[in-house]
């Protein structure tokens, strides 16, 4: 058996050119196929750990997607809010444990704003039960307090002291901007992976107090600066949506039926997980497309070795006589095919490694930079080792195809070879 | 046991497919460490005789012993280890495996046979005393196959069919594409080793103008009863 690993590694080595080009192809199609497979999974995970802990999300009546979208992800926007009653009405039941309030709708340079609570900070939990925290700074206390998200501060270089003006609405133009209250930035939280990063965090106060002289989305005639809104009674008679936690989980869904058919206000509850894995499996045909051609990219991979395989047959014609003429038994003709391509695919995979961990380590910042997207460099999982293995086998399989033409023709030829 | 290390009794070879038989000899031995020259056209079933001598193919019919083993009573993978244990074959041309150095090529036997292996004591010591008896120089062990003349191949693969001291050297027309100086020294290193190993030789050619160097030569057609087919 040594004897044949050697003399399967120095013949290939002889013909290590045309080899090579072999084993590049199957290195960058498992690279690919690893890489896909690696950055589909963590963007499923990344998307589904957008919130976490949170039982439900209460919002005016639309779709469950619609109310998702805009209150986790903060895009789009609210068809209709809830009342402040309606809220009340929510955060009193002794079912449950805390709610955070959201209220949406203003932006800072194109990064949404959120009128929150302090609450926000203490409850908000995204990925495995991670609480925010704060990179520099800590949360607001004055009623023109602004906690920016880790890619707002680096996006405009923001410090903590920085005086910022919201705009109205979602679209920064210039004669709707709130510049009579501008805000202080007081805290910049770490980079979380999700939304949180790309938003601007007030108090709900101060999302009143910068609309306190606006009427029906348009400054009104009645000037009220910063300082006289403060003594205005600013309680909000809206919110945009309302997460909440509860006491007990197995209550979910009582609470989310009792909050569906509140017969004052039509509301709507969705239970976050479930609407994510649902708008996670209406984008995921994308992800099974594109695992597919990595897929037949290998499979074209795995072919190409094959086709070098048997077109090196007839010139080894020769060197098969002479391993039969000292001994070599025809099985050892065939195992000396399935060593080669063994050792050429692994030596691919191999590569193919190198080149995964390589690119990701210079896609990494490059992805968090443009999308916000922190793909963690891991290992394999238990899945794409699996799958490597399999390729090894394949690549056995496939090797049994010129190996066993090999094994047949020296059978025939025996020692003299007639070409 | 007798004395003969190839011993044929009424053997006959055909094909599975074909009715007719293409080799058909009634009586035939080679005593051992003897230099036995078998000419034949071509045609005249050299390539078969050689295969059953070698254990590629079985006879039919009849029996085909060597070294008192009826080749035909052995599995396939038993007769391929007892080629790789107690034969040493050189072909024509294309001998040496080019990827491999001359070192190398001298010891791919060992690698399929125990047997060899423990023939030697010293690897290395044998290669290069190998390589001297046949008039090589030591110093071409490590030099690539392919810088070698085609008269330097044919010693080498000399050189691979003696090692491990084989009782029986095949050769199949190893001197066709040697001239005539080349052929004559070939041939006297050749049967030089042989005797130094105790081994016999069995030389098969279309060429009769070298079988004055051999103790024993047989026209294939005189034995082979099927001559012409």
């Amino acid at each position: 058996m040594k004897t044949l690993f050697l003399l399967a590694s120095k013949s290939a080595w002889a013909r290590r050119g045309s080899l090579f080009l072999a084993v590049l192809s199957i290195a960058i199609s498992v690279t690919l196929l690893l890489g896909v497979d690696m950055t589909r999974k963590q963007a499923k995970n990344s998307f589904l750990n957008t919130i976490s802990q949170t039982d439900l999300i209460v919002g005016a009546r639309s779709g469950p997607i619609n109310l998702l979208l805009y209150s986790v992800f903060r895009l789009g926007n609210a068809t209709n809010n809830i009342s402040y009653d309606a809220y009340q009405r929510i955060a009193t039941d002794s079912r449950v444990k805390w709610t955070i309030p959201l209220s949406l709708g203003d932006s800072h340079k194109g990064f949404r704003v959120l009128g929150t609570t302090q609450d926000y900070f203490k409850f908000y939990r995204y990925a495995d039960k991670q609480a925010l925290s704060f990179a520099v700074g800590g949360q607001f206390d004055d009623l023109y307090d602004a906690v920016i998200g880790a890619e707002v501060a680096k996006k405009l270089s923001y410090k903590v002291g920085q005086s910022i003006v919201l705009s109205h609405g979602t679209i920064s133009t210039d004669f709707a901007e709130h510049k009579d209250k501008p805000f202080r930035v007081v805290g910049i939280l770490e980079a979380t992976g999700t939304p949180v990063d790309r938003s601007v965090h007030v108090s709900l106060e101060a999302i009143e107090a910068i609309h306190i002289d606006w009427r029906s989305g348009a400054r009104s005639q009645l000037k009220i600066d910063a300082k006289q809104a403060r003594k205005f009674g600013l309680k909000p008679n809206n919110l945009t949506a309302v997460m909440v936690g509860l006491n007990k989980r197995t209550q979910t869904f009582v609470v989310q039926r009792n909050i569906n058919d509140d017969e004052q206000e039509a509301l709507l509850a969705i239970i976050p997980g479930t609407t994510l894995s649902q708008l996670w499996r209406t984008l995921g045909h994308f992800e099974t497309v594109l695992l597919a051609v990595s897929l037949l990219v290998l499979v074209a991979g795995l072919l190409g070795m094959l086709t070098m395989l048997l077109s090196t047959l007839n010139e080894r014609r020769r060197e098969m006589a002479v391993l039969r003429a000292v001994g070599a038994h025809a099985y050892q003709i065939l195992l000396l095919f399935i060593i080669e391509a063994f050792l050429m695919v692994l030596l691919g995979c191999l590569l193919a490694m190198g080149m995964l961990f390589s690119l990701l380590h210079i896609m990494q910042p490059i992805l968090l930079e443009m999308y916000g997207f922190n793909l963690l460099l891991k290992g394999l999982d238990s899945q794409q080792l699996l799958l490597l293995l399999s390729v090894l086998v394949i690549s056995v399989v496939f090797s049994l195809i010129p190996g066993f033409i090999a094994y047949k023709r020296s059978l025939q030829d025996g020692l003299t070879v007639r070409l | 046991m007798n004395e003969s290390l190839v011993q044929i009794n009424e053997m006959g070879f055909r094909w599975s497919k074909q009715q007719q038989e293409i080799l058909s000899i009634d009586e035939f031995s080679i005593d051992r460490k003897q230099h036995v020259f078998i000419q034949g056209n071509s045609g005249s079933g050299k390539t078969t005789l050689l295969n059953l001598l070698c254990g590629i193919n079985t006879c039919t019919r009849g029996s085909l012993s060597v070294l008192g083993n009826d080749l035909k009573t052995l599995s396939s993978q038993k007769r391929d280890l007892f080629r790789g244990n107690h034969l040493g074959v050189i072909f024509q041309q294309f001998n040496l495996l080019p990827f491999l150095s001359v070192k190398e090529n001298i010891q791919l036997p060992c690698g399929f046979s125990e047997k060899k292996r423990q023939n030697i004591d010293d690897m290395s010591e044998e290669v290069s005393r190998l390589l001297d008896a046949l008039d090589l120089s030591s110093s071409l062990a490590n030099t690539a196959i392919t810088e070698l003349s085609a008269g330097q191949q044919q010693r080498v693969a000399v050189c691979r069919a003696l090692i491990g001291s084989p009782e029986l050297i095949i050769a199949d027309e190893p001197t066709s594409a040697l001239d005539v100086k080349n052929r004559d020294r070939f041939l006297q290193l050749l049967f030089q080793e042989a005797n130094n190993h105790d081994s016999t030789v069995v030389f098969v050619s279309h060429d009769p103008s070298i079988a004055h160097h051999f103790s024993k030569m047989i026209e294939l057609s005189d034995i082979n009863s099927l001559n012409g087919i």
